[in-house]
């Protein structure tokens, strides 16, 4: 069960009119008119993806006290790692002080990245593998693109957001640990069925070229090493064409479902022109699609997280609803998984 | 679907204004730009359910290329 969920967004912003002062090109309002966003979360300098990752943690802590003591299994996604070695969540762990007794370890997963972590949790718990797990996206973006160009530039931003995972027969946490807060108390989401894709073929599409052994030090390696993020935003939105509609509607049928069976649809926020051409591709009510984007911009595995909570904090999921989330983008890798919040 | 009236609701989705979109144009000459291939993309979607990719539109020169890879006909 999905028991509760906060999130760290850094302090600094760059709005589009910083941006088009910057490149001395475009048209603020028209960018906020393309994608949706009017200005993205920006870290501090020294601030990382473990940092953020602890704030979004130290947040949940804050509505779950207890847990600190009680988590036994600690997942960190994301595609900006502090170091290429070690993995992250174990600095994490030692930041938030955690007990050296939980499994902690890195998905490296992007933009699909929430659902297949879900997944994997609720294997790990209906397994017996894992009892209460603190689930982790951060993402330090801006890292990787403060080189790249303003379409870049414009798209990506830094956030991190925290997911408090039990087994379900140890009830509602929020009972017992915390206040009810937004994300959390009374309203648990049963982590439901999942379906999952990938297609190496669109690994160049969204890199980060100069990274990792074959980048860096490989054939691959630039002039300047300097690891920069680079986008084909044509055949990334090909992509989505081509699979990401068929695959909602076949991951529905799969279940016995329909578009209508499904109270609220939460995206992977990757640009608000990418996804209102698939909710309308997919014939989906406006009042029951996400879209939480203006403020943050496109935060890679951690836009799912932080739209269900918006919604949550919105009251738009209410008990006994079902609840679509879709990932989408690097890889290309793709997933949805379903919430039952029974209330 | 006729090429005119394909032409005329890209022109009216690109915001284009006047002169109106013919097949003849080419590209390069309207400033055609990434935000106006992801129109030409999503609108080919909707309309034909039709996918294209960079290199399909790269090889376009001409308004009348964009046609064919919508595989529309002639008007005629």
């Amino acid at each position: 069960m999905l028991a509760a969920l906060a999130s760290y967004l850094p302090e600094g912003r760059l709005t589009n009119a910083e941006l088009v002062d910057r490149f001395g090109q475009g048209d603020a309002a028209q960018i906020s008119e393309d994608t949706g966003i009017d200005s993205r979360c920006i870290a501090a300098d020294g601030e990382f993806t473990s940092d953020m990752a602890a704030r979004a943690a130290e947040a949940l802590f804050a509505q779950r006290p207890s847990y600190r003591e009680l988590i036994d299994t600690l997942i960190l996604v994301t595609v900006t790692p502090d170091f290429a070695m070690p993995a992250t969540a174990p600095l994490v762990q030692h930041a938030l002080g955690l007990g050296k007794d939980i499994a902690a370890y890195d998905i490296s997963l992007g933009c699909s990245g929430y659902p297949y972590a879900l997944h994997q949790v609720a294997a790990l718990i209906e397994s017996g593998r894992a009892r209460k797990v603190l689930l982790i996206t951060a993402d330090r973006m801006t890292v990787y693109t403060s080189h790249a160009g303003q379409d870049i530039q414009t798209l990506f931003g830094d956030a991190a957001t925290a997911s408090l995972i039990v087994a379900s027969d140890l009830g509602d946490p929020g009972e017992h640990d915390g206040p009810d807060v937004p994300g959390g108390g009374a309203l648990g989401g049963v982590i439901g069925e999942g379906r999952f894709g990938s297609d190496g073929s669109g690994a160049d599409r969204l890199w980060v070229p100069t990274s990792g052994t074959r980048g860096f030090a490989g054939q691959l390696t630039r002039e300047v090493p300097s690891p920069t993020l680079e986008m084909n935003g044509i055949d990334v939105f090909a992509f989505t064409l081509r699979v990401v509609g068929k695959h909602v509607q076949q991951f529905l049928e799969s279940q016995g479902l329909a578009v209508d069976d499904i109270d609220l649809f939460v995206f992977h926020q990757a640009n608000r022109f990418m996804i209102e051409h698939l909710r309308r591709r997919l014939k989906i009510d406006e009042e029951r699609f996400a879209v939480h984007i203006a403020k943050v911009g496109n935060t890679v595995s951690s836009t799912i997280p932080l739209a269900l909570e918006q919604a949550l904090a919105d009251g738009a999921v209410k008990a006994g609803q079902r609840v679509l989330l879709v990932g989408f983008g690097v890889g290309y890798s793709w997933g949805s998984v379903l919430l039952d919040y029974s209330g | 679907m006729l090429r005119s009236e394909f032409l005329a609701k890209l022109n009216q989705k690109l915001i284009l204004g006047e002169p109106l979109l013919q097949p003849q144009m080419v590209l390069a000459d309207l400033h055609w730009d990434s935000m106006h291939s992801l129109e030409y993309q999503s609108m080919i979607d909707e309309l034909f359910d039709i996918q294209v990719d960079s290199d399909d539109i790269g090889g376009c020169k001409t308004v009348g290329d964009l046609c064919d890879l919508a595989q529309l006909g002639t008007d005629e």
